[in-house]
Formats: structure tokens, C-alpha cells, sequence
């Protein structure tokens, strides 16, 4: 589809210079420093202490943290979700700095099938149900 | 370039659109309990959304709602979850102990 090509939005690409700037400072300040390793402090859930019950997103900074440190057989316990949602933030990102940068690609050349965005929210919800099941109770953070 | 008109009806491609309302409905499901990521999906949602709805995509305005509720909503949770958890939530708890039924 040709639709007239817009001009680049300046702000846009500073916006995603500004955030890739960002995550790779807050990695290598992650990886060199032990100091800051301290202050990363995992994030009190409200559902979690609310009902004693686990949400989809429990033990997701458990998951990064293990990552980060290249246990990945830990992280995928921490949360099997957090660590296989990750390639399609990737792709995200990818799209987004592609739809910024490159003038050939416009916002109606993004295609996914329907099927996979909703199948997305459902494996989100089936895993929250999942996670707290006591037959599944190995999905849960350790 | 010329542009050759295709003869049969293309189906419309409503993939930002869906990519809002999805996005839109995870910030709203998630943020009792990560409000911090509910911010996220929510300004995704509201961009894709607005996009989409230039293009007169289907779901476009159902996903820019629920993207800017699950903004503000993840705001109010960052800034009053911590405080809630701390100070309101043991009180809540110790006073449904409490109750006879």
C-alpha cells in the first residue's frame, strides 16, 4: 500500500535514542556495579499481598535479575512468561524505531494475524489461572 | 509507479487496531498488580491506538479508553500502591479477622 510518505517526527527519534540510551546504561550499571545489583529491590505486588494469590507478573523482576546473570533455568522458573514474552518486545521495538526511521514503512505495513494478539491475552490469563493451581504450583516464583 | 487498483475487496488489515485493544486490556487487567508495566501497555495502547484510528481501523477508539484508563490507573497505583500495602491493607485484613458472619 503507497500511502504519501509523512516526514520523520523528530521527537519520535529522540524518544527511542533517549530509551535505548537509558536500558543499556541501567544494564551495564546492573552488570559492573554491585552497588546498584542492591537497590534493584523486587516490587511489591498489591493482588499478591492483597490475596495471597500469584499474578501473572509475580517474579518477573526475579526472572530479569536471573537473566541478567545468565541463569536462564532459574529465570524460567522465576517466570516462564516474563522470559518468552521478551523476543516479542524485541520485535516491538524493532517495529517501532523501523516505523520511525525507515520513510518505506507506514503504520498500515504492520501484519499480524488476529489469532496471535489474542492468543497472547489468553495465554495470559490461562497462565494466571494456571500458576495458581497447586498441580502447577512449579510455574509460581520460587 | 503507477498504482493498480486491486478488483476484488481486500479484507482491512486491523492489526494496530488489535494490537490496542489487547494491549489496552492487559493494562487494565495488570495493573493491581504491576502498575509500572500497566503504564507501559497503556501509552502502547494509546499510540497504536490513535494510529489505528487515522487509518479508521476497527477497535481503534475502544483501545485509546482503555489505554488512557490503564494510564491513569497505573499512575494512581505507583504513586498509592506502596502506601496501601503498608499502612491500609493490614488494617483491612485485621478487620475482616474480626467480623462474625
Amino acid at each position: 500500500m503507497n500511502l504519501p510518505v509523512k516526514p520523520v517526527k523528530r521527537w519520535a527519534e529522540w524518544i527511542l535514542l533517549l530509551f535505548t540510551l537509558v536500558t543499556i546504561v541501567l544494564v551495564y550499571f546492573y552488570v559492573a556495579s554491585p552497588a546498584f545489583r542492591d537497590m534493584v529491590q523486587p516490587h511489591q505486588c498489591l493482588f499478591s499481598e492483597a490475596t495471597g494469590l500469584l499474578c501473572p507478573a509475580c517474579g518477573g523482576t526475579r526472572a530479569i535479575i536471573h537473566l541478567l546473570d545468565g541463569q536462564l533455568i532459574l529465570a524460567l522458573k522465576s517466570n516462564l512468561l516474563a522470559v518468552l514474552i521478551l523476543p516479542i518486545i524485541a520485535y516491538g521495538t524493532f517495529t517501532a524505531s523501523r516505523l520511525v526511521f525507515d520513510r518505506n514503512f507506514g503504520p498500515s505495513d504492520i501484519k499480524i494475524a488476529p489469532f496471535w494478539l489474542w492468543s497472547l491475552l489468553a495465554a495470559l490469563i490461562i497462565f494466571w489461572i494456571i500458576r495458581n493451581l497447586p498441580y502447577f504450583s512449579f510455574l509460581g516464583p520460587l | 509507479m503507477t498504482d493498480t487498483k486491486p478488483v476484488a475487496v481486500v479484507s482491512q488489515n486491523n492489526t494496530l487496531g488489535i494490537i490496542s485493544l489487547v494491549a489496552g486490556i492487559i493494562g487494565v487487567i495488570l495493573f493491581v498488580c504491576c502498575s509500572y508495566i500497566s503504564v507501559v501497555l497503556g501509552i502502547v495502547a494509546l499510540i497504536c491506538g490513535i494510529l489505528a484510528y487515522q487509518q479508521k481501523q476497527q477497535f481503534a477508539l475502544a483501545g485509546i479508553i482503555l489505554g488512557a484508563i490503564s494510564i491513569v490507573l497505573g499512575i494512581i497505583f505507583v504513586i498509592v500502591g506502596q502506601v496501601f500495602i503498608r499502612e491500609l491493607l493490614p488494617v483491612i485484613q485485621r478487620e475482616i479477622r474480626m467480623m462474625r458472619f
